[in-house]
């Protein structure tokens, strides 16, 4: 039981990565920077993939799955709050995938997370080997450093749109490279 | 302001991968913190009114 829920959460953490790179890619080579609210919720999901790494590289335990759900939830209500906005003013805010905007997508990814970590825990089994500092399988090891470049390379995007003061809601390009 | 979780986030991240899991969860809960200033930092008069 413990492998079945240390491999889920492998896959996730990748799921999660992915998401993360296409959102640069989206903002890099389409030139479409997130609003205060979009790099919130960019904050939780990297958080929601912490609560993965520590599943992944420290064995199950109820408070990593605390971490991904309470980082869900955060990105759940501000993508929530930013999609009522949008129905409020009948506006937008960047571009649409298949129909639905990022805020939309994000919405529905972090529900279905908070289903997927609400499922693992019913995997009691998992927790019969408590948390310990294991050696993790190259795969899992590689996976981890994934992560961490890819959430250092949204922090350093944070950095240069925002520098260290609050962000705008439509950003015209990156705030600490004008000055 | 927003910067400021992504950066305790990427700390945290960096230690549990080497090792510290206690105190990645103490960053988290920091980091965790932050954003829920930040967010309440944002204005919400635009649903406050239309709720």
């Amino acid at each position: 039981m413990a492998g079945l829920s240390r491999a889920l959460n492998s896959l996730a953490l990748l799921v999660v990565c992915a998401v993360l790179l296409f959102v640069l890619y989206w903002e890099f080579m389409r030139g479409e920077l997130p609003g205060a609210l979009g790099l919130l919720q960019r904050a939780a999901l990297v958080g929601v993939g912490l609560g993965m790494l520590l599943n992944v590289r420290f064995g199950a335990s109820e408070s990593h799955y605390g971490v991904i759900l309470a980082s869900a939830l955060l990105g759940a209500w501000v993508a929530g709050r930013q999609m009522l906005a949008y129905i409020v003013t009948a506006g937008s805010f960047g571009s649409a995938i298949f129909e639905w905007h990022f805020y939309t997508w994000a919405f529905v990814g972090f529900c279905a997370t908070m289903v997927f970590a609400t499922a693992l825990l019913f995997m009691e089994g998992q927790f019969f080997e408590g948390v310990r500092d294991t050696r993790p399988s190259s795969a899992a090891q590689a996976a981890g450093w994934l992560f961490v470049l890819v959430a250092l390379a949204h922090a350093v995007s944070a950095l240069l749109q925002c520098g260290f003061e609050s962000c705008i809601d439509a950003p015209s390009g990156y705030e600490l490279l004008r000055k | 302001m927003i910067v400021v979780p992504f950066i305790l986030l990427v700390i945290a991240a960096l230690i549990a991968t080497i090792g510290l899991r206690r105190v990645s969860l103490w960053v988290w809960f920091v980091a965790f913190a932050a954003a829920l200033f930040a967010f309440g930092q944002y204005p919400f008069d635009v649903l406050n009114i239309a709720l």
